[in-house]
């Protein structure tokens, strides 16, 4: 239960509805049922605590309240939000934003200026751990943030919302680049909780945090003994993660994920320094955690295209040279990384993100970007919504791979995806798998709303689009079809075998690895030729229905929807691939209303920054796995089946003890998923 | 060009072996040298101008990637920045201009 006695103080410039006194823990968390058979959320965000521009609040209130801010700017109202923010350290007090936000009564703040004072309820005397830095540059070592700043913020912004809001991480890797991270175990915003597994894995795994001492007793002695400060580049590094994976596993198998991110975008992996992943890293990821590393994460920053690259925050050196359709090569292409990992028939699914920083030349409170959107803004990664949704919910809807990727609106909260057998009653949907006969013919559902609007602050002609003669407003939503694209299935590589580690390459040489031969667009649908049907809040219902045949290989079909036809100048292939999003910037703006922000070349505009993004738009969706009967299980099924297990004995071992933490549970009843 | 010109005196005295080619970890000081080469690039040009605009605010991005203590994303903004500042890509014709909200307004 939070303490009737505490107050909760907010600065000016982060107030977007007024507060109450904190809610108890007996209220109903998440009761408030949407109807939305999937709910949207972010994953990674920063704030002031590293390198983002606006306070933790701030981003938490922009990300998840409705309606406008009250200092301007519009709220996105995010179902759920995790705050994903780098590991390490950083100078700047997070319970403010920085000035180069503009937003009114909000400046730049340093640890240095506020120690010892009260502030929206939170009261830091020290910095802790290793000393680091001086003066204004004194850093607070990040999992002191996340124990003592961005969780309380989260415990007092939690019942302003009746949203879900979790704690999380961007782990900077050990050998590698990025990975977003979450631990929510004895995270409990409504009652006695805290955020001190994922702090201690910051401490213990992030290679940026170099504090040699961590939490320390009254007496002065080390909590959490025994950090590897040493093995943190190369191929030490990649073991050191390796350990961190295997550490997230062992603890906390159900209630944590590790998902590398942007994973093109540091290239190849070096031997000897941090750099990206290769196939070989993802496998052992996954080997060392298979019910925690069961993803790849797209990369945000989506307004950063220029007329020299840069969408996705990737220069030329990133693994493909840059983003396509504003994703990244591993996924992107037909064939790649990912369809590599699913070749093997590895639960490894695919998320999105904002890696919400900043608004580049505008202010935080501008419609217009050239850098990042705020989460739900552009990016919405949806998770199947709960009777009772909480932050196991996030969870478990990711590590199902029952989940979608939707950029720019595209698609909405409702989307079907789903198959069965000629003898099925029941379907399949997305992250599990089909059991069917050899030669069975298999029915393939798909059914999605295209909203009436997005975010789009412009309602000129997508710039794209109208090189070919297409007339549609940026602000408004279109598909132009939906690629199925299937690829075998052939079985799991073993650590050491042939094929199980594979060159890569940074730029676009790395765009021409084929990880997966077999990896075709089974299918093209065009939106003009499914039953459309229009709603009255003036959405579109889209559906339509075909066969595929099983043979007697493993396969599996994934789709992806985009607004851009086939080849179209600039934009995509022959076949429909997206192409170097770089070559966007080759198309000119030219309607009067095309925005002042926008790249010229020889004094005419060109597509880029968040023109750029809302013109090129895609989603992606999970895939549903098919396997011949007879033949054995696919690691997705068994790894699924590894959760369901650890599931079954963590609630037999839960319920012969009393947890403190939980005592609301136990009080006003819960699923077996509400727990540390 | 400019991009391998930053990147040069980032990789001087530092190893970077195996097959696949990669970026050594840069350095406080590389990050500190791409931003001041950045904002002397940016000095040059008129106060007004909307290409230096958009080059100062990725070197103050530059900065706060620094005090995370990752400086390859430090190198990137500055990188960016002189990018904005060598090839003008930002200009205006009479009578536009680029509206940015200010802290009073």
């Amino acid at each position: 239960m939070v303490p009737s006695t505490k107050k909760i103080l907010l600065t000016a410039a982060s107030v977007s509805v007024a507060l109450t006194q904190a809610a108890t823990a007996s209220e109903g968390f998440g009761d408030r049922h949407k109807g939305n058979p999937y709910v949207a959320g972010d994953m990674h965000n920063h704030n002031t605590c590293t390198d983002g521009s606006v306070s933790a609040g701030y981003a938490i209130d922009r990300s998840v309240a409705t309606g406008v801010a009250a200092a301007g700017g519009n709220n996105f109202d995010l179902d759920w939000f995790t705050l994903g923010n780098h590991g390490g350290s950083g100078n700047r007090d997070c319970r403010f934003s920085d000035t180069s936000a503009n937003i009114p009564g909000d400046t730049t703040t340093t640890w240095s200026q506020t120690l010892g004072k009260t502030i929206d309820g939170i009261t830091i005397t020290s910095l802790k751990g290793t000393p680091n830095g001086t003066g204004d540059n004194a850093a607070m070592w990040r999992w002191q943030s996340i124990k003592e700043i961005e969780y309380p913020i989260i415990v007092n912004r939690t019942p302003m919302y009746d949203k879900v809001l979790v704690e999380g991480l961007e782990w900077i890797v050990p050998g590698h680049e990025h990975t977003d991270v979450a631990v929510i175990a004895g995270q409990n915003p409504r009652g006695f909780g805290n955020a001190d597994k994922m702090a201690e894995y910051e401490f213990r795994f992030d290679r940026a945090d170099t504090d040699a001492i961590g939490p320390v007793t009254a007496k002065g002695q080390q909590i959490w003994t025994g950090k590897d400060n040493v093995n943190n580049n190369g191929t030490a590094g990649h073991q050191k993660a390796l350990t961190g994976i295997q550490w997230l596993q062992q603890n906390n198998p159900l209630q944590s994920y590790a998902i590398p991110t942007h994973s093109e975008r540091a290239g190849p992996f070096s031997p000897t320094s941090s750099n990206g992943y290769n196939i070989e890293h993802f496998r052992d990821f996954n080997n060392a955690g298979p019910t925690v590393a069961f993803g790849i994460e797209s990369p945000g920053h989506m307004a950063q295209g220029t007329t020299t690259g840069g969408s996705g925050s990737y220069t030329t050196g990133a693994v493909g040279g840059g983003t396509y359709g504003m994703g990244g090569i591993y996924t992107a292409k037909v064939g790649g990384l990912w369809d590599g990992l699913l070749g093997e028939g590895r639960n490894v699914f695919i998320f999105v993100s904002s890696d919400w920083h900043n608004r580049g030349a505008a202010g935080a409170r501008d419609s217009f970007t050239t850098s990042d959107f705020i989460p739900g803004e552009y990016t919405k990664l949806y998770v199947p919504n709960r009777e009772h949704f909480r932050a196991q919910s996030i969870i478990d809807g990711m590590r199902s791979g029952n989940s979608y990727s939707v950029n720019a609106d595209i698609v909405g909260p409702d989307l079907v995806f789903h198959a069965k057998g000629a003898f099925d009653l029941d379907w399949k949907t997305m992250g599990e798998t089909l059991v069917v006969r050899p030669g069975e013919k298999i029915t393939l559902e798909m059914q999605m709303t295209i909203p009436a609007k997005n975010n789009s602050p412009y309602s000129f002609n997508n710039p794209l689009l109208a090189q070919i003669g297409i007339k549609q407003p940026l602000n408004k939503p279109s598909l132009d079809h939906i690629d199925l694209i299937s690829g075998q299935i052939t079985g799991v590589i073993a650590p050491g075998a042939p094929g199980y580690a594979v060159p890569n390459a940074a730029g676009v040489a790395g765009a021409a690895i084929v990880y997966n031969p077999t990896t075709t667009i089974a299918q093209q649908i065009q939106a003009s030729k499914m039953h459309s049907q229009r709603q009255p809040d003036g959405s579109t219902r889209l559906s339509f229905t075909t066969t595929f045949t099983a043979g007697k290989t493993p396969f599996y079909i994934r789709p992806r929807g985009t607004n851009i036809p086939v080849a179209t100048p600039n934009v995509s292939d022959s076949a429909g691939n997206p192409l170097l999003d770089v070559n966007n910037a080759q198309v000119s703006c030219t309607d009067p209303a095309c925005p002042a922000h926008l790249q010229v070349v020889n004094g005419v505009k060109k597509v880029t920054f968040d023109v750029q993004a809302y013109s090129n738009v895609w989603f992606y969706a999970n895939p549903i796995f098919v396997r011949p009967e007879g033949t054995p299980k696919l690691l997705v099924e068994k790894n699924a089946e590894l959760a369901e297990k650890l599931g079954r004995v963590d609630d037999h071992d839960h319920h012969f003890g009393f947890d403190w933490d939980r005592w609301d549970h136990w009080a006003f009843g819960g699923d077996r998923h509400d727990r540390d | 060009m400019l991009r391998l010109i930053t990147f040069g005196f980032v990789l001087i005295g530092l190893s970077c072996g195996g097959p696949s080619p990669c970026r050594a970890e840069p350095s406080r000081q590389d990050c500190d040298a791409a931003v001041a080469q950045a904002r002397a690039l940016a000095a040059a040009l008129p106060a007004d101008n909307l290409s230096r605009y958009f080059a100062e605010r990725d070197l103050q991005q530059a900065t706060v990637e620094a005090g995370n203590g990752e400086f390859d994303e430090c190198l990137d903004m500055a990188a960016r920045a002189a990018v904005e500042v060598k090839e003008r890509r930002h200009e205006l014709p009479r009578g536009e201009t680029l509206k940015v909200l200010k802290p009073d307004e």
